[in-house]
């Protein structure tokens, strides 16, 4: 492993050391990321002409704030949707590849998808299973509640690792789960693993056909290398295989599975699907039927009367999905997504981004094709925004304010 | 040993019990076992009165069985106290005693489940433990021995056996629901209850204080119950992981290597030549230490490790033999029958090609450059054929070579679906009739939301906040005065008030400023539960396609719904003489009972409703 001083490429102005480029496994140390100990990223930082360091520090802030260019079809999707996580337990994840380890990136990984999920998918629900020793326990049962797949994970004692995982019994269990999902909703498996064997008690192809039969799709994101049994186990139900190259790497494969995933099949969809707008009631306090616990505030479910403590949830007293208004409209956006803005440089309309009013920097030399600093224009108002804004209304907000 | 009339002896084993050689009879009787050449039995245990056993586990050396048994009647003291027997067997061979085992393992466990099948109630406390036993004793059973396990597990893990397996899944489904439980469903829910503590306090509160029998609070529950017996009985396989018995260095400088039963186990497995060595030197020839200790310095364990390790090591007369043995085996190459190998594979083939030339000779197709790495080529092989083989069988199909086989094995051979074009998956486009629609009442919507919260929140009527608006529309420039973006002070009050009455609302401890009660909230809470749990099953058996039977039971509910509505009167009353520093304590508890009262009374309409419409579509 050299650990000299680096010398600048001759062609690049900065190193990538956080980012390796695809194809380019090689650190700028000449050897390969999982060989490196510790990152010296303070080497990146170079003066430029002027002595000043700011067009540096911007363009590495704009390379990891890199927006996606997306799908922007109108195309059916699934947005009820049932998800089970499954979570790799086994010895394999006390590898340091991912710093701090690999279970501590996970679950931190895991936390921010979590959230990211319910805040696209609110009517959506999730399970939590996680599998080590040959075994696979069930940590969260399927619920439309955050906090409470949050507290399994941050649990201690979900956190001891031992053995190998075993992905039959994960997926049998998951398939168990999945069976109570009604039909008119959609059924997923998102794996995040870290071990290059499974410790099985049959034949995963079995496990393999009673997926397919059942309509269950199943993503995986690993974290070493591909493995022929995973890869075809999600190529033939539908979903996606990827492995994480490095953290920010994960996090973006495992956002991925958060927009719900297109219709592929021709099953009989269902034309009506009932479900209770409930209002909102308080003033005494009166127990819930989910958890007899007193509250002030409440929801009146419309079909049985009972009092639900919080939406979106299925009543506990008759089973008719609750949701308001605004969870709806939150699922929608993923139907009508936003148009891709196009680059442009030179002139615009407006003197300052449309967005947040941010006067546009003047580029750092004129030779630079485009880079992350120029304006984005939205094809239907023609308005120019500044990146940040292009992505945050892509990711965020899902509607353009210039046409609204 | 003497036996009772009409009793017949089924089995006979030398075993040990209390450190005593003895032997145990099975009869259709009882189980007993008697001291070394004593007529009498020292332990014996009736058929009735036994009630589990349990097995120990494969890894041990011993092989060993206990019997818990109820203390027979008449006993001194009388109380309910449970006997164990322990039994070992002394066979030297492991496997003969581990067989011997079984036949007493399967005779107790079809007795348990005749037992249990003969109507165990719920309440019956012997049938817990027993239920216990044989689950702990398929676990041992099934770590013996993974191919049985399947015909072990299902003899003794479901005394009911359920509904044959589904088409894919192998798991033998206990069956729920029954009535009376079966004593593994108690178990289930015992287990469920113990991991589960809301679950846990719910239904101490319903069940343990008799609102609602057992068999109802579980009939609603029934999926947690089917994940937890599938979770329990989910089996361990094999571990395909490349065994790497690497040394902890020890603070002297020595090495330490670490093998337990598991490992020599996996060591057996990779290098059937040391198995058999061990069987022919172990116990007689050598120590197992030594024999361990001389493994682990040959030559045959470290030539696959490194080059170095490889040379080292002197002679070892057992396990050159190994090495001899595996070369020999790789040299026979006639022991393969040429017809059923792939093609593909086959390295004979180009032995066709590799005729005389007058060139140098071929040396393509040979496995290995060095030797010291052909070692570990072949032990790799080794390991992947295991862990196939462990999968799919030993199923090997003779290849018919029929052209269009042959093809397709050829083609799956070359065609690599990484370097095929990705092909867009096929998607179904979004069919809405009308798609401005969901525009336009987005933004009419929210403009009519906003003017009536202006109108409810500003005095001052819709003007500030609307020319505040407006200002934000054109640009966003501080650098005007704030005089020109309308009324800040009205929208400040507005906004402060409203802030106040949230955070007024949202204090924890408003609950207790009612002063309600210990006894009255928890009158409240029991009809609360007992009214919910009612209604739950109402709406369950409502949501179901109308049966006669579910119609009866539906009614049954509805009956019992007058008891609680009873109930609630009760407790309204009692608030009324209640003494409180609440003055409308009364109205208070009323409040509370409020929703309760109301969703009952739609439980029963929703259920009039039902009974009519049968009636009139029928007529």
């Amino acid at each position: 492993m050299a650990k000299g001083i680096k010398e600048p490429a001759d062609d690049d102005d900065y190193i990538d050391i956080d980012d390796t480029g695809p194809g380019d496994l090689k650190g700028a140390d000449g050897g390969y990321a999982w060989e490196e100990e510790y990152k010296r990223s303070w080497d990146v930082i170079q003066e430029d002409a002027s002595g000043s360091i700011q067009s540096i520090v911007l363009g590495i802030n704009d390379q990891k704030r890199h927006r996606r260019v997306r799908d922007t079809e109108a195309i059916q999707r699934g947005i009820i949707r049932h998800v089970v996580l499954i979570i790799d337990q086994s010895e394999n994840m006390n590898l340091r590849d991912l710093m701090p380890t690999r279970i501590q990136a996970t679950l931190t990984m895991v936390t921010a998808f979590i959230g990211e999920y319910f805040d696209q998918n609110p009517i959506s629900q999730l399970s939590v299973i996680a599998t080590k020793d040959g075994l696979a326990e069930k940590l969260t049962d399927l619920s439309g509640n955050p906090m409470d797949h949050l507290g399994a994970l941050k649990d201690k004692a979900n956190k001891d690792l031992a053995g190998e995982p075993s992905l039959q019994n994960a997926l049998e269990l998951a398939m168990h789960t999945l069976k109570r999902a009604p039909t008119h909703g959609s059924r997923e498996v998102v794996c995040v693993m870290g071990s290059l064997t499974t410790c099985d008690p049959g034949d995963i192809a079995q496990t393999l056909e009673a997926l397919k039969a059942s309509q269950v799709r199943v993503s995986m994101v690993h974290l070493a290398a591909e493995v022929h049994v995973f890869k075809r186990i999600c190529r033939e139900t539908g979903g996606v295989f990827y492995v994480a190259q490095n953290e920010d790497n994960m996090k973006d494969l495992l956002f991925e599975n958060v927009p719900p995933p297109p219709i592929v099949s021709a099953r009989a969809t269902a034309d009506m699907i009932q479900m209770g707008f409930p209002i909102k009631a308080g003033g005494v306090p009166t127990p819930c039927v989910c958890h007899h616990e007193l509250g002030f505030v409440g929801y009146i479910c419309p079909r049985c009367k009972s009092k639900v403590c919080s939406l979106p949830t299925d009543c506990d007293v008759c089973g008719l999905p609750l949701v308001s208004a605004p969870h709806l409209a939150r699922s929608y956006h993923h139907l009508f997504p936003e148009e891709n803005f196009k680059e442009v440089g030179g002139d615009s309309v407006d003197s300052a981004c449309f967005g947040c009013g941010a006067v546009w920097a003047e580029p750092p030399n004129d030779t630079e094709p485009g880079g992350g600093r120029g304006k984005y224009r939205c094809p239907r108002c023609k308005h120019d925004y500044c990146l940040e804004c292009d992505i945050f209304i892509h990711e965020t907000l899902h509607n353009c304010p210039g046409c609204v | 040993m003497l036996l009772l009339p009409g009793e017949s002896i089924k089995h006979t084993s030398e075993t040990t019990c209390n450190k005593e050689d003895g032997s145990l009879y099975f009869t259709n009787k009882r189980l007993a076992w008697c001291k070394a050449g004593s007529p009498t039995p020292t332990v014996e245990v009736l058929h009735d009165h036994f009630s589990g056993q349990q097995v120990s586990k494969a890894e041990t050396k011993k092989v060993m069985l206990r019997v818990t048994a109820a203390q027979p009647p008449g006993a001194s003291g009388g109380a309910q106290a449970s006997v164990t027997h322990t039994f070992t067997w002394k066979h030297a061979d492991k496997d003969a005693a581990i067989a011997d085992r079984e036949k007493y393992v399967a005779e107790l466990s079809v007795i348990m489940s005749k037992r249990s099948q003969g109507g165990a109630t719920a309440s019956g406390s012997s049938a817990a433990p027993s239920g216990h036993a044989t689950s702990a004793a398929t676990p041992g059973q099934s770590g013996e021995s993974p191919s049985t396990a399947t015909a072990a597990a299902s003899a003794s893990a479901s005394g009911v056996p359920g509904s044959s397996t589904q088409s894919a899944s192998e798991y033998v489904k206990v069956k729920i629901g029954a009535v009376p439980a079966s004593a593994e469903e108690i178990k289930l829910r015992q287990d469920v209850l113990s991991k589960n503590a809301e679950l846990a306090k719910l239904h101490k509160s319903l069940v343990v204080s008799g609102l609602v029998p057992e068999d109802e609070f579980w009939s609603t529950r029934k999926h947690i119950l089917e994940t937890q017996a599938i979770q329990s009985q989910l089996r361990k396989g094999e571990s395909s992981t490349w065994l790497d018995l690497a040394p902890t260095t020890q603070e002297s400088g020595n090495f330490k290597y670490t093998i337990t039963p598991s490992v020599a186990r996996r060591v057996f497995k990779e290098f059937p030549q040391v198995k058999r060595a061990y069987v022919e030197n172990v116990p007689h020839r050598i120590s197992e230490k030594q024999f361990w200790k001389s493994f682990v310095a040959s030559q045959f364990f470290n030539r696959g490790r490194s080059a170095e390790a490889g040379k080292g090591g002197g002679r070892d007369a057992i396990f050159d033999k190994c090495t001899q043995e595996e070369d020999a085996l790789f040299d026979n190459t006639s022991r393969h029958d040429l017809e059923l190998l792939n093609n593909l594979l086959n390295l004979t083939r180009t032995e066709e090609d590799s005729v005389e030339t007058g060139n140098a000779a071929d040396f393509t197709m040979r496995p290995a450059s060095k030797d010291s790495k052909l070692a570990l080529i072949r032990r790799f092989n080794r390991h992947s054929e295991l862990v196939l083989q462990s999968v799919l069988g030993n199923k090997r199909k003779p290849d018919v070579p029929s052209s269009v086989v042959t093809s397709q094995a050829l083609e799956s051979a070359t065609v690599l679906n990484d370097l095929a074009v990705p092909e867009a998956e096929k998607r179904v486009k979004l069919n809405i009739q009308d798609k401005s629609r969901y525009f336009t009442s987005m933004t009419t919507d929210a403009s009519n939301t906003r003017s009536t919260t202006d109108a409810h929140e500003s005095q001052g009527g819709a003007d500030p906040l609307v020319s505040a608006r407006s200002t934000l529309k054109v640009s966003f420039d501080i650098s005007r005065p704030l005089s020109d973006c309308g009324d800040v002070q009205a929208t400040m009050a507005s906004m402060l008030s409203s802030a106040h009455r949230q955070a007024m609302q949202r204090r924890p401890n408003r609950i207790q400023e009612l002063h309600i009660p210990d006894d009255l909230s928890h009158a409240v809470a029991e009809c609360h539960g007992a009214g919910t749990e009612m209604l739950r099953h109402l709406w369950a058996l409502l949501r179901l396609p109308p049966t006669a039977d579910r119609q009866t039971k539906a009614g049954k509910i509805v009956v019992a719904f007058d008891g609680v509505l009873k109930r609630i009167d009760e407790t309204i009353a009692k608030a009324r003489v209640a003494e409180s520093k609440n003055a409308n304590i009364a109205t208070t508890v009323e409040r509370m009972l409020q929703p309760i009262t109301t969703s009952l009374r739609t439980g029963k309409q929703a259920y009039e409703h039902r009974r009519l419409v049968p009636a009139k579509s029928a007529a």
